[in-house]
C-alpha cells in the first residue's frame, strides 16, 4: 500500500507536520528514540499507514528543532564528546514541552508487562477495524 | 556622471571631538555663524550627487545622517551635537532609554550618547548591609596592615557579596625591611574566620581566594559544601562544624590525596546522615577496617601524602580516608522520576538504613530491558543528551530561568497550553542545581550533567594518622590522633554523596565478597580512571596482605532494610 508522498509502512522516511502546516521529513530510524512516535508508527492507525504524523500542539519552529534533534541523536549514537546542539533560548520552553510530549527524556524502557499491555491494545484496535 | 548608479548616501560627517569640547566650554569665543566648509571631503567623486545637501549652507546647522551607509536617515535634532536647543534636556527625560546594542566597533559618527552612558552605570552599585560594611572595613584594615588573619566572626552576616570576598585577594604581607635581612617575597597565608554568622550558602567566591589556608565556617546554617571546594589548593585547616550539613561532596575526598595540603578537618557536630544500627550490625568488614593498617587497603582509600614519601622519613602524619560502607544507589531518569530506592531527604535527619555490600549492586527493575533505543541514554554515558536535558540546560543557563519558573508556577497550571507538572518538577530541580553555582560533574566519568541520574552515599573513615617508622627494625607503628575528628554518634565515619550522569555511572563492584583487603580486588569503573590512585593502592595492599587477613572469610550481611519492599520482588538486577 502506498501512502501519500510515496511513504509505505516500511518506508525509509516519515513526515512530521506542525500545527501551522510545515512538514519535516526525517529518517524513520532516527525517530526510534521517541517512544511516542514509535508506538504511533506501529499502531494500526493512519500514521502508520501513511507515515505522516500530525502534531497539532507543536508549531513549526519547535518541530524543526525536534526534527533536527532526531538526526543529531541518530548521528551521535554511541559517540563520545558529542558537540552540543544549538537551541535558542526563545523556544526552549516549548521545546521542553515537546520533548516531554514525545517522550524524549532519558528514561528506561517500561517493563515487559507494560509492553505487553501496549501490544494488547494494538491488537484490540486492529480487531475493531 | 548622471548615468552612474547612485550610491545610497555619503558616509556620515566626521567631527573632531576636540573642537566640540572647546566650543562647549567657550561658547562665546566661537564665531557666531561659521559657514560649514570644514567638512570632510567626499570619498568618491560619485558621492557628491546624493549628498549635496550636506554642503548646503545653513548657518551652523548641518543636515546630518545617521545609520550605516546603506540605511541612512536624517539625524534627529536631539542627536545633533551642535544643537543648543533648550528643549534638549526635556527630550532626554521624555525619551525612554533603550540600551543600544553595542557592535563592539567604535564609529565616530555612531551617536552613542555619552551623556546617558554615564547615567546607566550608577544603578549597578549594589546596596550592602551594614553588617557587610563592617566586614569590608575589617578586610580593608587587614589589607592596610598586611595582617593575614581576617576575623569576620559573629557579625550576623546572612550573605556575603562577591565584591567583599574579592578583597581578600589583595591581602599581601608587608616584607620585613631591616638590616641584614634579605628581602623575601612571601605569599600570604590567609586565615578567614566566618564563624558564628548566619550564612546558609557556602560563599562561592571564597573559592577564588588562592592563598586561603585556614577557613572556619563554624556555627552557620550551611547545608552543603560545594564540590568545587577542591579549588582551595592551599587549604590546611577547615572547620565546618555546627552547621546543617547532611553529607559532604565526594570531590572533597580529593583533598585527602597526594599533594593536598589539608591537615585538619573539623566536621562534627553536624546532622550528618548517620547509619542506623551501626553498633549492632556485625560486619566483619567494619572490624577489619578499624585496623589501622588496612586503611589504605580498601577500594577508594586515600591518604594525603604518597606512601612512598614516608619510607625515607621517620614519621608520617596526615589525613587518611578509607571507604567503609555504601548506600544503595538512587536511580533517576532525566525527567526526575525516581526508580526504586530513594535517598532520604535533606530536610529531616533520617538514618541511612539502606546499605549494600560492595560486591553487589541493585538496580531498579526497569534495568531488564536495556537494549532499546530510548534506554540508550539512561544506560549509556555516550551519545547525545536527551532533548529534554538539552532544553533544560539552555533554560537554566539563561538569565530568565527563575522568572520563567515563577511565572509558570503562577499561570502554567491551567489553560490549553498548560505545562505538565512533571515538567515543572524537572525544571525546579534543574534550576535548583544551577542556582548552587556548581558545575555539576559526574563523579564516575567526569562528564558535565544538568541533573544527575544516579546518586548514592559512600561512608568513609576520615582520620588523622601518624605513622612512626622504627629506623632499626624497619617496623611501622600506626597511631591515630584525635584532632577533632572523633566526635558525634559515629566517630570518624562520614557520608559522601556521589553523582552519576547515567545509569551506567554507578559504584564499582567488587567481585570477591570474601576477600576485601586483598590484592585481587577488581573494580569496574571508578578506580581505573585514576592511575595514580590505583598504583598507590597496590603498594599498600601488598604490604598489608602478609600478616593480616586471617579472617578472610568475612561474610557481609545483607542488611537491606525492609522499608523498600516495593522493588524487592526478586527483580533486583545485579550489574556485574
Amino acid at each position: 500500500m502506498n501512502g501519500i508522498n510515496g511513504h509505505t509502512p516500511e518506508g525509509k522516511y516519515i513526515t512530521l507536520i506542525s500545527n501551522d502546516g510545515f512538514e519535516y521529513v526525517v529518517l524513520r530510524e532516527a525517530t526510534e528514540i521517541s517512544p511516542v512516535l514509535r508506538t504511533m508508527l506501529r499502531s494500526p492507525f493512519s500514521e502508520a499507514r501513511t507515515g505522516r504524523c500530525h502534531f497539532p500542539e507543536i508549531r513549526a519552529a519547535v518541530l524543526e528543532k525536534v526534527a533536527e534533534y532526531f538526526h543529531y541523536w541518530f548521528q551521535n549514537k554511541d559517540k563520545d564528546d558529542v558537540p552540543d546542539m544549538i537551541i535558542p533560548v526563545e523556544i526552549c520552553l516549548e521545546l521542553l514541552m515537546a520533548a516531554d510530549f514525545l517522550g524524549l527524556d532519558a528514561k528506561p524502557e517500561p517493563t515487559d508487562r507494560e509492553v505487553n499491555r501496549g501490544d494488547n491494545l494494538a491488537m484490540i484496535a486492529a480487531r475493531m477495524e | 556622471m548622471a548615468d552612474e548608479p547612485t550610491l545610497p548616501a555619503l558616509p556620515k560627517l566626521r567631527h573632531h571631538p576636540l573642537s566640540e569640547e572647546s566650543r562647549r566650554k567657550h561658547p562665546r569665543h566661537a564665531p557666531p555663524s561659521l559657514p560649514s566648509t570644514s567638512s570632510d571631503p567626499a570619498f568618491f567623486s560619485s558621492d557628491d550627487d546624493p549628498a549635496l545637501d550636506n554642503y548646503e549652507e545653513q548657518g551652523r546647522r548641518k543636515k546630518r545622517y545617521k545609520g550605516s551607509w546603506f540605511d541612512q536617515q536624517p539625524a534627529l535634532s536631539s542627536d545633533s551635537f551642535m544643537d543648543d536647543d533648550p528643549s534638549y534636556e526635556q527630550q532626554q527625560h521624555l525619551k525612554r532609554e533603550f540600551l543600544k546594542l553595542d557592535s563592539g566597533i567604535y564609529m565616530s559618527g555612531d551617536d552613542t550618547d555619552r551623556r546617558t552612558a554615564l547615567k546607566r552605570v550608577a544603578p549597578l552599585v549594589q546596596s550592602i548591609s551594614i553588617r557587610e560594611v563592617i566586614a569590608r572595613e575589617r578586610i580593608d584594615a587587614c589589607i592596610e596592615h598586611g595582617r593575614e588573619s581576617v576575623d569576620l566572626s559573629d557579625l550576623g552576616l546572612e550573605s556575603i557579596s562577591d565584591q567583599t570576598l574579592e578583597k581578600l585577594n589583595h591581602i599581601a604581607l608587608i616584607p620585613i625591611v631591616d638590616k641584614d635581612v634579605a628581602f623575601e617575597q612571601k605569599d600570604a597565608k590567609i586565615k578567614l574566620f566566618l564563624s558564628k554568622n548566619k550564612l546558609t550558602r557556602f560563599p562561592l567566591s571564597l573559592l577564588s581566594v588562592e592563598y586561603l589556608t585556614d577557613l572556619s565556617l563554624r556555627a552557620n546554617g550551611l547545608t552543603e559544601i560545594p564540590p568545587t571546594i577542591t579549588k582551595l589548593k592551599n587549604l590546611k585547616t577547615l572547620n565546618i562544624a555546627q552547621n546543617q550539613i547532611r553529607y559532604l561532596p565526594y570531590e572533597f575526598l580529593q583533598m585527602f590525596r597526594k599533594g593536598s595540603k589539608l591537615r585538619s578537618v573539623q566536621i562534627q557536630p553536624n546532622p550528618l546522615w548517620f547509619i542506623k544500627d551501626w553498633y549492632t550490625t556485625d560486619w566483619a568488614f567494619k572490624q577489619r577496617v578499624l585496623e589501622a593498617k588496612q586503611y589504605t587497603a580498601l577500594p577508594g582509600s586515600f591518604q594525603s601524602d604518597d606512601v612512598s614519601v614516608r619510607i625515607g622519613e621517620k614519621d608520617w602524619k596526615g589525613l587518611t580516608a578509607a571507604i567503609h560502607l555504601r548506600s544503595r544507589v538512587e536511580f533517576t531518569d532525566s525527567a526526575r522520576r525516581v526508580h526504586g530506592f530513594k535517598l532520604p531527604s535533606t530536610d529531616e535527619a533520617q538514618p541511612m538504613s539502606i546499605l549494600e555490600p560492595f560486591y553487589r549492586l541493585r538496580g531498579p527493575p526497569e534495568l531488564h530491558n536495556q537494549q532499546s533505543a530510548s534506554t540508550a541514554r539512561v544506560m549509556n554515558n555516550k551519545g547525545a543528551l536527551s532533548l529534554l536535558e538539552m532544553a533544560l540546560h539552555v533554560l537554566v543557563k539563561s538569565s530568565e530561568a527563575d522568572d520563567i519558573y515563577q511565572w509558570l508556577e503562577r499561570t502554567g497550571q491551567e489553560g490549553p497550553g498548560a505545562v505538565p507538572d512533571r515538567v515543572l518538577v524537572t525544571m525546579k530541580d534543574a534550576i535548583e542545581f544551577a542556582r548552587k553555582g556548581w558545575d555539576l560533574k559526574c563523579s564516575v566519568c567526569g562528564r558535565k550533567t544538568v541533573v544527575p541520574m544516579t546518586r548514592w552515599v559512600e561512608y568513609y573513615f576520615l582520620r588523622q594518622t601518624t605513622v612512626h617508622l622504627d629506623s632499626e627494625t624497619g617496623e611501622e607503628s600506626w597511631g591515630h590522633g584525635i584532632g577533632g575528628l572523633n566526635q558525634g554518634p559515629q566517630p570518624e565515619l562520614y557520608p559522601f554523596l556521589r553523582y552519576g550522569c547515567s545509569w551506567k555511572c554507578v559504584p564499582a563492584t567488587i567481585k570477591e565478597p570474601s576477600n576485601f583487603g586483598e590484592a585481587e580486588i577488581s573494580w569496574r569503573v571508578s578506580v581505573s580512571r585514576d592511575p595514580e590512585g590505583a598504583r598507590r593502592d597496590q603498594v599498600v595492599v601488598g604490604s598489608v596482605s602478609e600478616d593480616e587477613d586471617q579472617g578472610g572469610a568475612s561474610v557481609v550481611n545483607d542488611i537491606d532494610d525492609d522499608d523498600d519492599d516495593d522493588d524487592d520482588e526478586g527483580e533486583d538486577t545485579i550489574i556485574a
